[in-house]
């Protein structure tokens, strides 16, 4: 069989086959489709997720021609129509509560309809982090999300959100404050000193 | 330095279920069936340039076809590269299958909402097919014993006066053992079929090779010895084949279609069967493909042209030194052609095709291919819009055009495994006529009455 070669073709070179090989675009979908599922999951529980993770795949697939050619990653645009996805997801959501088959506060809703808060399996760290989530809002607990599943700079997470670097920057700092604050207000996240947190110790301190 | 809350969220990012094979499965679904729908239509290739002309454009792929098969092989490196790969030893292999079984399951999607022409009274459904299969004789007209090698192939092929006191199979010369097929089918299978063989040689190197033999007759059909009635060919009725993809394939391992293990036999069987599109229902096609999408090792070719120069999707799967290829149409999903391929000689001590050992490396040593079809309303009669026309400018013609109606005579030589690709290739075609009349043989001569 022929060797594999030195060189990993990169995501844009695949994208570009595609436009005429479009049995490559499922290069795309191996490499990415699992981190993209990951991200999903964590915000809207697994069914949504598989249905939004493959709809991004496919909308992808669609608008391959779309692709700036001069970028040279793809995954911010993958993660940016995935983000688009999950958008439209909680517009339907929000306008299917807005019936009025049930009243609730955000809070609530958070921990009933949002799987960030759907783990109940979870322990220490990981708890305190996915109730700190829960409940901020949906766009900077997705940006946190973003940047926390990918290795996205701030250029790169500003091409999913189709918003500025500096705009991005200016976000991505309001959500950690955000996050934090809620860390904080749990007062389980208050060491401000010099050295990190033992956080194993403390949650099984917390189990107990 | 205090932990950032970017690392509890990263956790916490990190800390999900591992992803469920179920559902990627079910996502790649979606995005085969997405490419499926937004089929590009490819046009076909109306070709006039000469039989060895498009072989070989066939080996100068375009660039895209090429960079298919690296990226795929390139995925592969990172797998295998990748510690952490659950399958690495396999990499190679997953990928490529992955877009194979993606193109077959693409094709079977499009093939089951058939747009087959069916003849309506007073039709006939018109199928013309040329395909080839490159033989290796020796001196005598025969076929050429095992022990020949590639090496003793350029020794006799660089002399032009062989040695006489060389045994007989030390003049070895390859020849082009080629069919033409017409057939005029009605809904009832009433018709008319015509068969027009020739041969012609590999190079003018094997003409020299048999003038100095003595110029032995070439008549390889006739030279098949007859061992085999049709009824011990062990072609059971297609119209029994089921159509689960899953019984489809354990039915063509079964070994009445190929040899029990053997996936590249289930593999040219898929093909076979393909080739009758008249014979086999829209459910039995897209069946075909799917099964086909169950074999493993099969690999996703790109788009490549057949021999009649129509580009479609390869998919192939390689053994013992030949790759065998299905080339699909991008639009309909139907079969354009197939090919076989000799990718390594020297490991094809054991291929069917024989003459693969006597190759250069990624010679066609066997093909089949559609040049046209169509609704007709008299027998003779050829569609007006026909997409190919005659496929293969003659070349030399060594030996003799015949016309033969009776398949039978090719049947009989079915025993034989070298004939065997190329009769199976015409062989469901010729199982129909057999139900023919055979009162056309004298007429082939003039079969394009248009």
């Amino acid at each position: 069989m022929i060797e594999a070669t030195e060189r990993e073709p990169s995501d844009r070179d695949v994208l570009r086959a595609s436009l005429k090989e479009p049995a490559t675009f499922g290069i795309l979908f191996d490499r990415h489709f699992r981190s993209v599922y990951r991200f999903l999951e964590r915000q809207v529980g697994a069914t949504a997720a598989e249905d939004l993770a493959a709809e991004t795949f496919t909308v992808a697939f669609a608008q391959r021609r779309t692709f700036d050619a001069r970028r040279r990653d793809v995954r911010p645009w993958l993660f940016g129509i995935a983000i688009n996805l999950l958008r439209n997801h909680r517009r339907a959501e929000a306008a299917r509560r807005d019936l009025g088959v049930r009243q609730a506060t955000r809070e609530r809703q958070a921990i009933d309809e949002d799987p960030v808060h759907d783990l109940a399996v979870v322990t220490g760290e990981v708890t305190r982090v996915a109730n700190a989530l829960a409940r901020i809002d949906n766009e900077p607990r997705t940006l946190l999300l973003l940047v926390a599943s990918t290795d996205f700079n701030i250029e790169q997470a500003a091409e999913s959100l189709h918003i500025s670097p500096a705009a991005t920057r200016t976000r991505l700092w309001r959500a950690r404050q955000q996050l934090r604050a809620e860390l904080g207000a749990s007062n389980r996240y208050t060491d401000e000193s010099s050295s990190a947190p033992d956080i194993r110790a403390e949650a099984s301190k917390e189990e107990q | 330095m205090r932990t950032d809350e970017l690392d509890l969220v990263r956790r916490f990012a990190q800390d999900g279920p591992e992803l469920p094979a179920e559902v990627m499965d079910r996502a790649r679904q979606r995005l085969t069936e997405a490419m499926a729908t937004s089929a590009e239509v490819v046009p076909l290739i109306t070709s006039s340039d000469t039989a060895v002309d498009r072989r070989r454009r066939r080996f100068v792929l375009p660039a895209v076809a090429a960079a298919v098969l690296v990226l795929a092989c390139i995925a592969v490196g990172v797998t295998v590269s990748g510690g952490g790969s659950p399958r690495p030893s396999t990499g190679v292999r997953v990928h490529r299958e992955s877009l194979a079984a993606a193109e077959l399951e693409r094709a079977a999607h499009l093939v089951a909402d058939d747009s087959t022409p069916v003849p309506g009274p007073g039709e006939y459904l018109y199928t013309e097919t040329d395909s080839a299969t490159l033989v290796a004789l020796n001196s005598g007209g025969n076929l050429t014993p095992p022990d020949v090698t590639p090496s003793t192939m350029v020794r006799q092929s660089a002399s032009s006066a062989p040695n006489p006191n060389a045994p007989d199979a030390g003049a070895t010369y390859r020849v082009w053992d080629e069919t033409h097929a017409q057939s005029w089918v009605d809904a009832n299978d009433n018709g008319r079929a015509s068969f027009t063989f020739s041969t012609s040689f590999f190079s003018p190197q094997d003409k020299s090779v048999w003038q100095a033999a003595g110029s032995p007759p070439v008549d390889v059909v006739a030279g098949a010895p007859s061992t085999a009635s049709l009824s011990a060919s062990g072609f059971p009725d297609v119209t029994g084949l089921p159509t689960d993809p899953q019984a489809l394939l354990r039915t063509l391992e079964s070994g009445a279609y190929g040899a029990p293990d053997d996936p590249s036999a289930a593999f040219s069987a898929v093909g076979e069967l393909l080739q009758d599109p008249k014979d086999t229902s829209p459910a039995l096609r897209s069946a075909l493909y799917q099964a086909a999408a169950l074999i493993p090792d099969t690999e996703a070719l790109g788009t490549i042209a057949d021999h009649a120069g129509q580009q479609g999707q390869g998919i192939g799967l390689t053994k013992d030194g030949v790759r065998s290829e299905l080339i699909v149409d991008p639009s309909s999903g139907q079969l354009l052609g197939t090919e076989d391929v000799a990718l390594d000689p020297s490991d094809a001590s054991e291929a069917l095709i024989q003459s693969a050992r006597v190759v250069p490396a990624g010679t066609v040593v066997s093909w089949w291919s559609v040049v046209d079809s169509g609704i007709v309303t008299r027998v003779s009669l050829l569609p007006t819009a026909s997409i190919g026309g005659n496929a293969a400018e003659p070349r030399e013609r060594a030996v003799r055009t015949t016309c033969n109606a009776f398949a039978l005579d090719l049947w009989r030589s079915l025993s034989q495994p070298l004939w065997r690709p190329l009769l199976s290739v015409t062989g469901l075609l010729m199982l129909r006529t057999s139900r023919l009349s055979r009162e056309h043989c004298g007429r082939s001569a003039e079969p394009q009455s248009v």
